[in-house]
């Protein structure tokens, strides 16, 4: 578990897919906004190109500045390559700005790690 | 619930950042309470918060050093006003600037009303005004 140096602290978790792929679950918590992205940014740059799931579930706070980092962060798209699903608690804050802002159709959330796990590589989203 | 009664007032906040990433989640925690204190609602009130103050930072001076944004809350019976005023460039296009352009659009849907003026010494106000709860039901 990363230090709390700033209002966003993450842990990451090795983990594979269904078809056996190696993966890696990054879950973050805390605040995503202007002040905590660059660190955001950070880790996700760590991983590369691989597999990796973003778990938001523990984010109490996001704003579009934390919405575009996820967007950057290559979440999959129709049109993607599918290297990147993430997992958002129902009705939390970050539900709430992904309805607000209409990119929960696009970015496909799912509700729990599992279902983002099967979902990466095969370029299939959640809900 | 708000802390305090529908016929009593609190006063104004003031806040005096600097245009820097680091006073988003200041300005906003702070406005958020202001907004719990008095009945407003505070995840509203943060979220604009922070789009109107990361607005600034990002956009006000992309041809200068970083300067100061002020914010200044109040209320009445009805309703919770938030001013952000900041000494940057003024608004203006910024192909360049990258993001999804959502700020503007997550405040509209946050309040009952924005005005972004230009105020005579320069730089960009933008007046955010919110309903108190109970004044809403």
């Amino acid at each position: 578990m990363s230090e709390a140096a700033t209002e966003l602290t993450w842990s990451a978790e090795e983990a594979s897919t269904p078809a056996n792929e190696a993966a890696a679950v990054l879950a973050f918590a805390g605040d995503l906004d202007l002040a905590t992205v660059p660190e955001f940014d950070r880790v996700l740059a760590e991983e590369g190109g691989r597999l990796v799931v973003l778990d938001l579930r523990r984010v109490r706070f996001i704003d579009s500045s934390g919405i575009h980092a996820v967007v950057r962060a290559g979440v999959d798209r129709p049109d993607g390559d599918g290297n990147v699903q993430i997992v958002v608690a129902p009705d939390s804050a970050v539900d709430r700005v992904l309805r607000m802002t209409g990119l929960r159709e696009e970015l496909h959330p799912h509700p729990d790690a599992d279902s983002a796990l099967a979902a990466l590589g095969d370029g299939a989203g959640g809900e | 619930m708000a802390v305090i009664s529908s016929d009593e007032k609190l006063a104004p906040l003031e806040l005096e950042l600097d245009a820097v990433p680091a006073s988003v989640p200041q300005a906003r925690r702070a406005l958020a309470d202001y907004a719990r204190q008095i009945g407003a609602p505070p995840d509203d009130v943060e979220l604009a918060v922070a789009e109107a103050t990361s607005n600034s930072i990002l956009h006000g001076y992309s041809s200068r050093e970083p300067g100061t944004i002020t914010l200044r809350a109040e209320h009445d019976a009805a309703a919770m006003t938030v001013t952000v005023t900041d000494d940057g460039d003024g608004m203006r296009p910024h192909p360049q600037g990258g993001g999804l352009g959502l700020g503007l659009a997550l405040i509209g849907q946050m309040t009952t009303s924005v005005m972004i003026t230009r105020p005579p010494t320069g730089g960009t106000e933008l007046t955010m005004t919110f309903p108190l709860e109970e004044a809403a039901a």
